[in-house]
C-alpha cells in the first residue's frame, strides 16, 4: 500500500518535471522557431502574420543571403579563427587553472594570480580598444587571423582559468599525490592524471569558447576591417545594416550563422556527456 | 633526492601558468598599461600630443549629475540579471540533471541553444518579437520604447541569451557530485528538499562562487545588447555605466573622461567581484 | 617523458611567440622599405607643388603627372576609402565612381572598407590614433571638422579644382577658420514626405500654413489613418522631426552656438518653448507607440498605406520606395507657422568628404586626385540617379525624380551650410531630455528648459 503510494507520487512528480521542462523548453525555443520561420516566409507573407506558418518554405530567402554575404569565405575565416584559439585556450587555461589551484595555498603568487585574472575580467573592453589596436598596427597584425587568434586567445585565458580553478579544488588531491608518490614528474601527473579528470570543465570551457569566439564582435570589428578577413558574424553584422526591411532574408542569415555553432554542440554534446560521466569523481 | 623533487614540482607550476600569462599580457595587461595614463590628461581622443591634467577627471566626475541614471540603471540590470540568471540556470541544470527525465539531453541542447546567438543577434530577433509580435499576440505597445519597462526587457533578452552558459557550469557541477552522499542521504532518512538543502547547495559552492561573480560582473558591464537594441533610449532611460564610458570616448570627445571613468569604474567592479567571490569561496567544501 | 611534454609545450610557445615577431617582423619590412622609396620618390615632386603654393591647380597637375610617370614602373598607388553607407544606392555610387576613377588612374588603386554607422566614428578615431588613417573619410559636421582639423588631421582642401564645381552655397559647411576642411558632395532636404495617392483619395491638398497642417492631419485621423509615421526608438528621428518644425524659426544662425556658451538661456527662449509645445501638440498624430517604433518600420508603414506622413531628411524617398516601389512620394516643407509667405524648405548639407593630412606626399596626390573626381559632374550625376539624393554638384539633372524636383522648386530656402550646430554632447542631451520630456503625459515645458539650462551649464564648465 504505502509503496504504491510512493510509486504514484514519484511518478506524479515525473509528470510534473517533465511538462515543466517541455513549458520551459518552449520559451527557450520560441525565438528560435520563430526565426525559422520566417526564414522560410516570404515578404508579404512577414507582412501578414508574423506568426502564421510559411504557404511552402521559401528556400531563395537562404539562397540570397549566402550569395550576398560571401558565405563561405567567412565561414572558412571564422573557422580558422575559432578553433585554433579553442585549443590554445582549453591547453593554457587547464595548466594554468591547475598551477592557481593547487598552487595557492602555499604561494602567495598564485592567490595574486587568481585575484589579478579575477580582477581583468571586470575591464570594460572600450577603453582597451585604442591600445590594443596600436600594438597590432605596430606588430602589423591588423587584418591578419593569425594576430585574431593571439588576441582571442589572451582575452580568454582569464575568465577560462577562472573556471578551471574552480573545477580543480573540487577534484580529490589524493590521486596525483600517489603518482607523485610513485615517481611520476608533475607534468607527467598533469597530462596523465589531473586533466582526463578535468574533462567535464574542459568540455565546458571548450564549447563556451566556441560560441563566445565564433560570435565575438569587439575584437573582429577592431582588428579586422578588410573584407577577405571578415569572420561571419561581422559580416552577417553589415548584412543586417543593409537588409534590415527584408527581415526573411536577414534571419536566413542568421540562422546559417550559427548553424555551424549549433552542430558543433549538437556534436560535442556527447563528448561532453562522456566527458562528464568519466570525470565523476567517486572518491 | 626529496628536495629535488619538491623544488621541481614548485617550479612546475611556474611553468603551467606561464604560457595563459603570456597570452593575457599581450591581449589585455599590456594594452590596459598603455591606457591607463589617458585618464589623467585631457585628450580629446584624436589629437596627436594631450596635457597632464593631474586628478582633474576623476574630480569632475563627482559633479557629474548625468553619469547618476547610468549608475542607476547598471545596478537595476545587475541585480535582475544576477538573480534572474541564476535562478533560472540553476533550475534548468536541476531539470536537464533529474534522471527520470528522458527529455534531458534534449533539453539541454534547447536550454544552450539561445547561448549560440551573438548578443547583436540577440536583440535584433528580440527587437522584432517585442515590435511584431508582442503586438499581435497580446496587442501591447513595444516594450523597448517604454521608461520603466525597458531594463527589464533588455534583460529577459540577456536571461535568454546567457542562462545557458550558467546551466552548463551548474550542471558540471552537479554531475561532480559524488553519487554515494545522496545515497548516504537517503539512508538517513532525508527528503528531496533537505538533500537539496544540505547535500547540493554546498557542494555547489564552487559553481556558485564562478557563476554569481561572473553574471555580476557582466551584467554590470553591460553593453552590447543595450546599445544594439535601444542605444540607451528612451530618453536615456537605458543608459548603462559602460555605454555612458563608451559616448564619452567616442562620441563626446572627452576620451580623458570616459578613460578616468573606466577606470574608476573597473576598480569597483574589482572590489565587487573581490568581495562577492571571496563570500562564496569561503563557502566552498574542498573534498 | 616529463621532458618530452615540457619539450613539446615550450616549443609551442615559443612557436607562438616567434610566429607572432617574426609574422610582425616580416610583413612590416615589405610595405615599409617600398614606403620609403615612395616617399624619396615623390618628395621632390610634392616639394616643388609646395613651392607654389597658390597655383596648387597647376602644381597638383604636375605632380600628378610625375605620379602616371611613376606608373610606368609598375608602382600602384593605394588608397584607403573608409564609410558606413549601408543603402543599396549609394553603395552603387561608390562602386561606380571607383570603377571609373581607376580607369582614368590606372597607378591608383582605392579600396574601400564599410563600418556600420555605430562603429564608424570609433574605428575612425582608432585608426586615426594608431597611424592607420583612412585617405578618405567623411565626418558629420563643423564640430567634427573642427576638432579633426585642429589636430592636424584633416588637409586643407582650399583651391582645390573640383571645389569650383560644387553649390558655392554649400562650400562655407565644411570650412573652419577659413580652411576647407571638407566638401559635402549632397545635401539633404528635412521636410514633410507623404504619400500623393492618399492625399487625392482623401481630397488633400499640401498645406500652406500650420493651421492647414493640422486640418490634414484630422481629416487622416477621421479616416482611421495614422497621419504621421514616428520612428521615435531611434533619436535621431526625433530630431529630425523637432528640427524640421524649429530650426529655421530660430531667426539667428548663432542660436546653437549662444545655447553652447550659455550667453542664451531655454528657460528664457519663448520661442523655443512655442516649438516645443507644437511639437507635442502633434503628438496625437503619431500613432499609439512613437517610441517603440523604429526607423525601419516607421518606413515600411507609410510605404504600405498605415501612415500618410514621414517628418525627416530627403533619403526617405529612397527608403519609402525601395520598400514599395508603386508608392509615389511627394515633398512639402513643414509650415511652422500660419502664414503662407514663410513657408521655408530646410536645406541640410550632407557629411563632408575629407582628406587625411598624410605625411606620403603620394598617398596624398591620389587622395586630391579623388576628391576631385568626387566633385565631378559625373559623379555627381551618378549619386543622384543610383541614391536619388540632392547632389551638391552643379549642373546634375535631377529632372528623373518627381520628389527631389520638388524639393528644388522652393524658392525659399534656409541652410545649414554656414550654421554651427550643436557639437555631439549638447545634441545627445538636448534630444534626449526633450524625448523624456516629451514621453510624459503632460508636457512641463518650464521644467524642460531648467534642465537643460543646468545641463549645459555643467558641460561648459
Amino acid at each position: 500500500m504505502k509503496n504504491k503510494s510512493y510509486a504514484r507520487k514519484k511518478k506524479i512528480t515525473n509528470i510534473a518535471i517533465t511538462c515543466v521542462t517541455l513549458l520551459v523548453m518552449l520559451v527557450f525555443c520560441f525565438p528560435i522557431v520563430l526565426a525559422i520561420l520566417t526564414s522560410l516566409k516570404t515578404e508579404p507573407e512577414i507582412a501578414k502574420s508574423v506568426l502564421a506558418l510559411p504557404s511552402s518554405p521559401h528556400w531563395q530567402n537562404y539562397a540570397d543571403a549566402m550569395e550576398k554575404s560571401g558565405f563561405s569565405r567567412s565561414l572558412v575565416n571564422s573557422c580558422i579563427v575559432t578553433f585554433p584559439s579553442v585549443v590554445l585556450i582549453v591547453l593554457c587555461s587547464a595548466m594554468g587553472g591547475y598551477a592557481i589551484a593547487r598552487g595557492s595555498s602555499d604561494r602567495r603568487v598564485f592567490r595574486y594570480l587568481d585575484r589579478f585574472y579575477l580582477a581583468s575580467l571586470m575591464i570594460p573592453f572600450q577603453i582597451l580598444m585604442i591600445p590594443v589596436y596600436k600594438v597590432f598596427k605596430s606588430l602589423n597584425l591588423q587584418n591578419n587571423l593569425f594576430g585574431m587568434i593571439l588576441m582571442l586567445t589572451g582575452m580568454s585565458i582569464a575568465y577560462a582559468t577562472f573556471l578551471f580553478v574552480g573545477f580543480v579544488k573540487s577534484v580529490p588531491r589524493e590521486l596525483e599525490e600517489a603518482a607523485l608518490i610513485d615517481g611520476c614528474g608533475p607534468y607527467r601527473t598533469f597530462f596523465r592524471i589531473v586533466f582526463p579528470l578535468l574533462k567535464p570543465i574542459t568540455a565546458t570551457v571548450a564549447a563556451l569558447h566556441v560560441m563566445w569566439l565564433w560570435n565575438d564582435f569587439n575584437v573582429a570589428l577592431i582588428l579586422l576591417q578588410k573584407e577577405e578577413v571578415r569572420t561571419l558574424t561581422v559580416k552577417q553584422f553589415y548584412f543586417f545594416g543593409q537588409y534590415t526591411a527584408n527581415y526573411g532574408m536577414a534571419f536566413a542569415a542568421s540562422i546559417l550563422c550559427m548553424m555551424p555553432v549549433i552542430l558543433f554542440f549538437i556534436g560535442a554534446q556527447k563528448y561532453l556527456i562522456e566527458g562528464i560521466s568519466a570525470g565523476a569523481v567517486k572518491s | 633526492m626529496r628536495k629535488k623533487k619538491f623544488s621541481s614540482l614548485r617550479t612546475s607550476k611556474y611553468v603551467f601558468a606561464l604560457p595563459g600569462f603570456c597570452f593575457f599580457a599581450f591581449a589585455i595587461l599590456i594594452p590596459f598599461l598603455m591606457g591607463v595614463n589617458i585618464a589623467f590628461t585631457d585628450w580629446n581622443g584624436i589629437t596627436k600630443d594631450y596635457n597632464y591634467v593631474g586628478f582633474k577627471n576623476f574630480i569632475d566626475m563627482f559633479q557629474d549629475k548625468r553619469i547618476l541614471q547610468p549608475m542607476r540603471n547598471t545596478l537595476i540590470f545587475a541585480l535582475l540579471g544576477v538573480t534572474g540568471n541564476n535562478i533560472i540556470a540553476l533550475s534548468c541544470a536541476l531539470l536537464v540533471n533529474q534522471k527520470s527525465s528522458k527529455l534531458g539531453s534534449v533539453a539541454k541542447v534547447i536550454f544552450f541553444m539561445p547561448v549560440c546567438f551573438s548578443a547583436i543577434l540577440s536583440s535584433f530577433l528580440w527587437g522584432f518579437i517585442y515590435r511584431e509580435v508582442f503586438s499581435q499576440l497580446f496587442a501591447i505597445k513595444n516594450l523597448l520604447g517604454n521608461k520603466s519597462l525597458v531594463i527589464p526587457a533588455i534583460t529577459a533578452i540577456g536571461l535568454w541569451n546567457s542562462c545557458g552558459i550558467n546551466m552548463l557550469i551548474y550542471l558540471s557541477g552537479l554531475k561532480s557530485i559524488p553519487t554515494d552522499l545522496y545515497e548516504a542521504a537517503t539512508v538517513d532518512g532525508a527528503t528531496a528538499v533537505q538533500k537539496f538543502f544540505r547535500v547540493t547547495l554546498p557542494l555547489l559552492m564552487p559553481s556558485f562562487s564562478v557563476c554569481v561573480t561572473l553574471t555580476l560582473t557582466s551584467w554590470l558591464r553591460e553593453f552590447a545588447m543595450t546599445l544594439a537594441s535601444t542605444g540607451g533610449g528612451p530618453g536615456g532611460a537605458s543608459r548603462t555605466i559602460s555605454i555612458y564610458i563608451y559616448e564619452n570616448l567616442y562620441k563626446y570627445s572627452k576620451a580623458g573622461y570616459g578613460q578616468a571613468v573606466s577606470l574608476l569604474f573597473a576598480l569597483f567592479l574589482i572590489l565587487i567581484g573581490n568581495v562577492v567571490s571571496t563570500f562564496f569561496r569561503k563557502r566552498e567544501v574542498e573534498l | 617523458m616529463k621532458k618530452k611534454v615540457v619539450a613539446t609545450l615550450l616549443v609551442l610557445t615559443m612557436a607562438a611567440g616567434l610566429f607572432a615577431g617574426c609574422g610582425g617582423g616580416g610583413d612590416e619590412k615589405q610595405p615599409d622599405a617600398g614606403g620609403a622609396g615612395n616617399a624619396a620618390d615623390a618628395g621632390a615632386g610634392s616639394d616643388s607643388s609646395a613651392g607654389s603654393a597658390d597655383g596648387s591647380d597647376s602644381a597638383g597637375g604636375s605632380a600628378s603627372d610625375a605620379g602616371s610617370g611613376g606608373a610606368s614602373d609598375g608602382k600602384v598607388i593605394e588608397i584607403t576609402w573608409m564609410h558606413h553607407f549601408q543603402e543599396a544606392g549609394i553603395q552603387a555610387w561608390v562602386d561606380d565612381i571607383i570603377t571609373k576613377f581607376e580607369a582614368e588612374n590606372p597607378n591608383i588603386k582605392v579600396t574601400t572598407e564599410v563600418l556600420g554607422a555605430d562603429s564608424y566614428d570609433q574605428t575612425l578615431k582608432t585608426k586615426i590614433a594608431s597611424d592607420d588613417a583612412p585617405m578618405i573619410f567623411d565626418l558629420g559636421g563643423y564640430a567634427y571638422y573642427k576638432e579633426y582639423g585642429d589636430a592636424g588631421h584633416l588637409y586643407d582642401l582650399t583651391g582645390m579644382e573640383g571645389l569650383s564645381n560644387i553649390d558655392p552655397e554649400v562650400l562655407p559647411a565644411g570650412q573652419v577658420d577659413g580652411k576647407q576642411y571638407a566638401i559635402s558632395t549632397d545635401q539633404n532636404a528635412y521636410a514633410v514626405f507623404y504619400n500623393k495617392d492618399m492625399f487625392e483619395e482623401y481630397g488633400l491638398e499640401v498645406p500652406k500654413t500650420h493651421d492647414e497642417f493640422i486640418k490634414v492631419c484630422d481629416t487622416l485621423l477621421e479616416n482611421g489613418i495614422q497621419p504621421i509615421a514616428a520612428g521615435y526608438q531611434e533619436q535621431w528621428c526625433t530630431q529630425c522631426h523637432f528640427d524640421i518644425i524649429a530650426s529655421p524659426w530660430y531667426g539667428d544662425d548663432e542660436w546653437w552656438t549662444k545655447k553652447m556658451d550659455l550667453s542664451s538661456s531655454f528657460s528664457d527662449d519663448a520661442a523655443w518653448k512655442g516649438f516645443v509645445q507644437q511639437f507635442y501638440d502633434e503628438k496625437k498624430y503619431w500613432g499609439d507607440d512613437p517610441f517603440g517604433t523604429n526607423w525601419d518600420t516607421a518606413q515600411n508603414m507609410m510605404a504600405n498605406g498605415e501612415a500618410a506622413m514621414i517628418l525627416n531628411g530627403s533619403w526617405t524617398i529612397d527608403g519609402v520606395t525601395g520598400k514599395n516601389p508603386d508608392i509615389k512620394v511627394g515633398v512639402f516643407a513643414y509650415p511652422t507657422t500660419n502664414n503662407p509667405d514663410e513657408v521655408t524648405m530646410q536645406m541640410r548639407p550632407g557629411n563632408g568628404f575629407c582628406l587625411y593630412n598624410s605625411q606620403d606626399p603620394d598617398k596624398l596626390e591620389a587622395g586630391k586626385k579623388f576628391i576631385n573626381f568626387m566633385c565631378s559632374l559625373e559623379s555627381g550625376q551618378s549619386f543622384a540617379n543610383h541614391a536619388s539624393k540632392l547632389s551638391t554638384v552643379e549642373g546634375v539633372d535631377l529632372s528623373f525624380s518627381e520628389p527631389l524636383s520638388e524639393i528644388m522648386a522652393y524658392e525659399k530656402v534656409w541652410s545649414t551650410a554656414s550654421v554651427k550646430l550643436f557639437t555631439s554632447e549638447y545634441q545627445q542631451l538636448t534630444y534626449e531630455t526633450l524625448t523624456n520630456y516629451v514621453m510624459e503625459d503632460t508636457l512641463d515645458v518650464d521644467g524642460l528648459a531648467e534642465s537643460l539650462d543646468a545641463d549645459f551649464a555643467a558641460i561648459g564648465k
